[in-house]
């Protein structure tokens, strides 16, 4: 690249990219790279998610110059980080802006990455040869949910010090090291100061760290090409478009439909994705019912479904070590999906049966998830705009017919069968669609 | 001098916060802070502050309020000086000891019970703070309304605990007095209980979401732009798409296999 001739024609722009050829780095990657001409409005997400990223770090960066990572409380009983971030709400200028362009920005990060890759598993992105760019769109995953969490935790509010006590007590699931494991997370045996400004530490860090691994994300992308709605390779010219102009206008517009709703919801209900009460300062109590943000409730579910022992010939694993394991599975299986999933044909639009199941796994991540804001032993219920529509039912003697337990315990079965059961068997016996023969021939007849 | 230590005011009951956990049904109430449109309006946010003064501040702090901000109750930089040297501060005075002085603009409203471990030996649990209360329970501001108003004194109650439709039973006194004909507001109105409630607790709404018109009208605005951008947008990337398409037939794309 650094051979090739400097690609611009002003005399300012030429000169300087002669002396330093980032410009035409920029303008290759622009212009050279051969984009299928046939990517859908669900592709528009991964720029969305990129500037997410971008919005998100700069938001971050100036509320850091007003935090104060302290757990030390006034004469109030208010903690100093807790205040801190009231300060950044009441005193700073704008700053009522930049904790809701944050808080809710996360929301719509992980909007962003939930229909980012959900899009992928449909179109069969993940498949050959784009396995390496699937499994750094999991890491992005596990990053952005670790980061979410520190994020949250920072207030200081009731929910922060219950998630910062229970998810740190995850960890001491694992044998023999967790007790070790949750002294380095907590900076000590308790939830303190030390845990806090760590977090935050952390908290800073990692958006870094997340945008190394964007950039080796893209990189990849730009080495194996995008996948397309048809999922079939790029045949010839006919089939390709440069990024610029027509994808960046593309995205331009995708960016300002999400945009228009991300700040319709900051302007008008910046509190409605958050959990209300924390926005109290903690007292270092446990509340009654302990939820995540709503973008970590599948994975919580799976967490808590477990309230049994597991005996396997004397080696008992107990209900928290079976949910620590099932969380932590039910990551680690993403990673796997590209070998899981034995279909040739990457795009859901010619496997009719996997489309079904793939509809009944996009149902299955929204249950878990209200089954993660649900309470276990209660009867489970669908929100609906009319109402409560039930699920379940008190069957007397205190047992609950369809308690949101059982429903859990269903989906989270449902979730791993998907990937070790469905998507394996399937591609052994599903009858696909023909294929067409290159990207330009259906789009041409 | 308006004394700020008269938390003898209120019963003796031990007064514990209120935590989410509603019981009762939490009806919407009209308001004139909700909508896209929503805005305070000054004057009931001025009767708001009147009944925080006499029924609530004995046992609850403001602790994330300044004085100075009371000037969004459009309330004038004097009437704000003179309002916070009602209050004493506490302070430690050049002597080194414990003294309190009136306050001033900068301060935040003190609190009567002065520090948690006063309030749990004097209650047994500290009452929250208020400054973020209409932004942390479920429902907001109908939640307080619904609490305030939700007092019967027709249930029995053990000792110490009263009866509310949010909560069934809570810790927190009835702030409402029997015999409130004689009571009105500095400008001479004379406010129901409901009224009172009402005035409270768009107060409260206001002291934990203060910029709200700010945000309101500066939605307004963004979001009319964005709508424009994204037309704009749109039509561009269709002019923009035909151009690409024409070239794609004649000339193609870039090579696949670059």
């Amino acid at each position: 690249m650094a051979g090739s001739r400097s690609p611009f024609k002003n005399p300012l722009l030429k000169g300087f990219d002669e002396r330093l050829p980032v410009l035409r780095a920029v303008h290759h990657s622009m212009t050279a790279h051969a984009y299928p001409k046939n990517l859908n409005y669900w592709w528009n997400f991964g720029s969305i998610a990129g500037i997410m990223l971008m919005v998100m770090i700069l938001t971050g960066l100036f509320m850091a110059m007003h935090y104060k990572p302290s757990v030390e409380e006034d004469t109030y009983g208010i903690n100093q980080a807790f205040r801190s971030v009231e300060h950044i709400m009441r005193d700073v200028k704008g700053g009522m802006f930049l904790r809701y362009l944050h808080s809710v920005g996360a929301s719509f990060f992980f909007i962003a990455v939930i229909f980012h890759m959900f899009r992928g598993m449909y179109y069969g992105s993940y498949k050959a040869p784009r396995e390496v760019l699937w499994i750094l769109g999991c890491i992005i995953l596990i990053l952005m949910m670790g980061i979410s969490f520190l994020g949250y935790s920072l207030v200081w509010g009731v929910m922060s010090f219950a998630a910062a006590e229970v998810i740190t007590q995850v960890f001491t699931a694992i044998p023999v090291l967790g007790d070790g494991i949750l002294v380095l997370l907590r900076g000590g045996e308790d939830v303190d100061d030390a845990l806090l400004n760590r977090f935050f530490a952390l908290h800073f860090l990692l958006p870094f760290v997340l945008a190394g691994v964007v950039i080796l994300h893209i990189l990849t992308l730009q080495t194996v090409g995008s996948n397309n709605p048809l999922g079939i390779d790029l045949k010839s010219k006919k089939d390709t478009v440069s990024f610029h102009p027509y994808y960046t206008f593309k995205d331009i517009f995708g960016l300002s439909v999400f945009f228009t709703i991300y700040l319709a919801v900051v302007a008008w209900a910046p509190e409605r994705l958050a959990e209300a009460i924390n926005n109290q300062p903690t007292d270092y109590n446990l509340p009654s019912h302990i939820v995540p943000e709503w973008y970590l409730l599948p994975f919580y579910a799976i967490l808590k479904v477990f309230t049994w022992d597991l005996n396997l010939f004397g080696l008992v694993i107990t209900g928290k070590q079976l949910g620590a394991l099932a969380m932590a599975g039910s990551l680690g299986i993403l990673f796997l999906l590209p070998w899981l999933d034995t279909s040739p044909v990457r795009s859901g639009r010619f496997r009719p049966v996997f489309k079904i199941f793939f509809w009944g796994f996009a149902v299955c991540c929204v249950i878990l998830a209200l089954v993660g804001a649900q309470t276990s032993g209660e009867a489970f219920f669908i929100p609906t705009p009319l109402g409560r529509l039930p699920l379940g039912f008190d069957g007397g003697n205190g047992f609950v017919w369809g308690s949101t337990q059982q429903w859990g315990v269903l989906f989270t079965g449902y979730y791993f069968a998907y990937f070790i059961v469905i998507l394996p068997v399937l591609g052994l016996f599903e009858r696909p669609k023909q294929l067409p023969a290159s990207i330009s021939e259906p789009v041409l007849a | 001098m308006k004394s700020i230590s008269a938390a003898a005011a209120v019963s003796a009951a031990a007064a514990a916060p209120a935590i989410a956990e509603s019981a009762g049904p939490i009806d919407a109430q009209t308001w004139s802070f909700k909508g896209p449109l929503g805005y305070y309006d000054e004057m009931q946010l001025q009767h708001g502050l009147y009944v925080y003064q006499t029924r609530c501040q004995a046992c609850h702090s403001l602790g994330l309020v300044r004085f100075a901000s009371l000037e969004g109750l459009d309330v004038s930089e004097e009437a704000l000086k003179a309002l916070a040297s009602t209050y004493e501060i506490p302070y430690i005075n050049d002597d080194g000891d414990r003294d309190t002085r009136p306050g001033v603009l900068n301060d935040n409203f003190p609190w009567a019970l002065d520090n948690p471990k006063r309030a749990i030996a004097t209650y047994g649990k500290a009452p929250p703070d208020l400054s973020t209360m209409a932004r942390s329970r479920i429902g907001g501001s109908d939640y307080i309304y619904a609490l305030l108003t939700g007092y019967d004194e027709a249930h029995e109650q053990p000792e110490g605990a009263y009866y509310n439709k949010v909560m069934n039973v809570i810790k927190m006194p009835n702030p409402w007095p029997a015999d409130m004909s004689d009571f009105e507001y500095p400008d001479g109105t004379r406010p129901s209980l409901d009224q009172q409630a009402r005035d409270v607790t768009a107060f409260l709404n206001w002291t934990a979401d203060p910029y709200l018109e700010e945000r309101h009208q500066w939605g307004i605005i963004v979001v009319l732009y964005m709508l424009a951008l994204t037309i704009i947008s749109f039509l561009a990337y269709r002019v923009v798409a035909a151009k690409v398409y024409a070239k794609l037939e004649v000339e193609g794309g870039p090579d696949p296999e670059h």
